[in-house]
């Protein structure tokens, strides 16, 4: 099996040798669109494909335009976020194979993948008969392999950089609920934004980052990144809620948590349905308690 | 301007029922909706044209007994024409043969300035169509859309990713996609939803944009509720001392956890 990735940065390196594995690959290449991170992955495939430009479509038309002259991959492997998907269509378009994301995992019967994919805002988790050739857009995982050394070679590709696009990088702050072990979310139950600084403390005496449902981000603005289907989505240690309902949408971020607790007045909220340990009172009663007993022990 | 505004009509993911012993979902019990960014991709393209003029154009793919009430729906919104591209079992269509359609149509019925999406469906949310029509029409595009400006006929669209915030400036001919966060959409009046309902729509089928390779299907052979199993402790806190013991339960897991 020939496989292509498109490589959106090096932490999607254990994530691709892991369906690798899974597909009986026999050769991996990737397209990157920096020489920073093309140099950085470079050993780990036979070939590295490099484009030196800010992301947009029209750059990810023309690689891929290329690139499928040079090669035919049988399957093809993208990043299930936002540019993995863009260009995972693209290439859907270009080639006509069919292409499946939110993919979890795969499982080999006879000559036929059984792919699992999450659906219906991730409550449910659909098989999905495929035979060669294909594309896959898959999730991250907490994969741990060591990918094998390979090749290493780096092409790069004669193509106009796209010039008009813009990008302002996120700011990297010290919150980081991706890569933190626990992760306090706050949710419409929290009431005045000066209330967030209880969240924010939770999250500093736990050594944690926090962040917050869709609506506190896109219509208070009280965060510029949200946990969800839409945003980020996150395998913490723990996850613990407050005044979260628990709409699928933003639990199909949260269910990589190995504990997931919440506190909601509602106890028909459907969070407690996915807790380990559901309070069913008033976050306003339970958090400043909480933040209480944690400076005792500090 | 001449804009087209493919919607699909997906099952409301937030009123999912499953089957308890079995795990499987109860479809027939889940209402079907116009999802909320094509919505979003609706009121885009109205105010695109109150902007600049033109016409605004809607295409589904299904069946009239399923989809007319959505149809209505966009019509009472304020579209301009309504397509219905019918096909037999319509949910199994793979997301290419649903690309593959509406670049059909578009080649044939356009050509579109601008072609708009919502960013992900309500029940599958792949956001894979949109850049797939793009490059079946080789059109310029920018996706998952929150912010749209137009400065003197070029396009300036603004996305939040991941890293950070992209800004795309394009012309048209294009394809975009839109999230929830682009706009508010209209909620129709009484009166819009009574015109809507004289509106009518042309119905094709999938020979008369000439499409002639069999579409592809989704071969699915199961779908399960999908759930991490969890304990499911709860614990109900009415009193001062219900706090306590809410609060030494949540320290303990977090001891165990290897938080503190």
């Amino acid at each position: 099996m020939n496989i292509f990735c498109f490589i959106e940065d090096s932490s999607w390196v254990p994530v691709f040798e892991h369906f690798y594995k899974l597909l009986s690959g026999t050769e991996l290449s990737g397209l990157t669109l920096s020489k920073e991170i093309a140099m950085e992955v470079a050993k780990y495939f036979d070939k590295t494909y490099l484009l030196n430009s800010t992301y947009s479509p029209r750059i990810i038309m023309d690689a891929f335009k290329y690139i499928l002259s040079q090669a035919k991959p049988q399957i093809a492997l993208f990043p299930s976020t936002n540019k993995g998907r863009a260009a995972a269509g693209i290439y859907m378009g270009l080639t006509g194979l069919p292409l499946y994301t939110d993919v979890y995992s795969v499982d080999v019967e006879g000559n036929k993948f059984l792919v699992n994919r999450l659906v219906y805002g991730g409550t449910a988790s659909a098989t999905i008969s495929v035979e060669s050739d294909f594309a896959l857009a898959v999730l991250k995982g907490s994969y741990k392999e060591k990918p094998q050394s390979r090749f290493g070679e780096i092409v790069p590709l004669d193509i106009e950089p796209d010039y008009t696009v813009q990008f302002k990088a996120r700011e990297v702050s010290g919150n980081d609920p991706s890569s933190a072990d626990i992760v306090v979310v706050a949710g419409r139950g929290i009431k005045k934004r000066e209330d967030m600084k209880l969240i924010e403390e939770l999250a500093g005496l736990t050594g944690g980052a926090w962040s917050v449902t869709r609506p506190l981000a896109a219509d208070y603005r009280w965060a510029d990144q949200w946990i969800g289907i839409s945003g980020l989505t996150v395998s913490p240690k723990v996850y613990i809620a407050f005044g979260v309902s628990g709409q699928p949408h933003h639990l199909m971020g949260a269910r990589g948590a190995k504990y997931i607790i919440a506190v909601n007045t509602d106890r028909e909220a459907p969070i407690f349905e996915e807790s380990d340990l559901g309070i069913v009172g008033d976050l306003y009663k339970v958090l400043p308690r909480l933040i209480d007993k944690l400076k005792e022990k500090v | 301007m001449k804009i087209l505004v493919p919607i699909k009509l997906s099952y409301d993911i937030n009123q999912m029922k499953y089957d308890e012993r079995t795990g499987e979902p109860i479809l027939d019990a889940v209402p079907m909706i116009m999802g909320d960014m094509d919505r979003c991709a609706i009121e885009a393209a109205l105010r695109l044209k109150e902007s600049l003029g033109g016409t605004v154009e809607f295409l589904s793919i299904g069946s009239r007994d399923t989809h007319n009430k959505m149809m209505m729906d966009a019509y009472a919104m304020g579209c301009d024409k309504g397509y219905l591209i019918e096909v037999d079992n319509y949910k199994e269509l793979n997301a290419y043969s649903v690309a593959y359609l509406i670049s059909k149509f578009a080649e044939k019925y356009g050509p579109y300035d601008i072609i708009i999406l919502g960013n992900t469906s309500q029940d599958t949310h792949s956001s894979i169509v949109p850049p797939a029509v793009s490059s079946l029409l080789s059109y310029s595009s920018a996706f998952g859309i929150d912010k749209i400006n137009v400065e003197d006929g070029e396009y300036v669209f603004e996305a939040t990713y991941e890293d950070g915030i992209y800004v795309f400036k394009l012309r048209p001919p294009m394809v975009i996609s839109v999230t929830t966060e682009a706009n508010t959409p209209r909620i129709p009046t009484l009166k819009d939803i009574l015109r809507a309902k004289r509106m009518k729509y042309d119905i094709l089928k999938p020979s008369d944009l000439d499409v002639e390779l069999e579409l592809a299907r989704v071969n699915i052979s199961s779908i399960k509720r999908f759930a991490t199993p969890r304990r499911g402790e709860m614990i109900e806190v009415d009193s001062d001392e219900d706090v306590e013991k809410a609060v030494d339960r949540i320290v303990e897991l977090l001891k165990e956890a290897e938080i503190i």
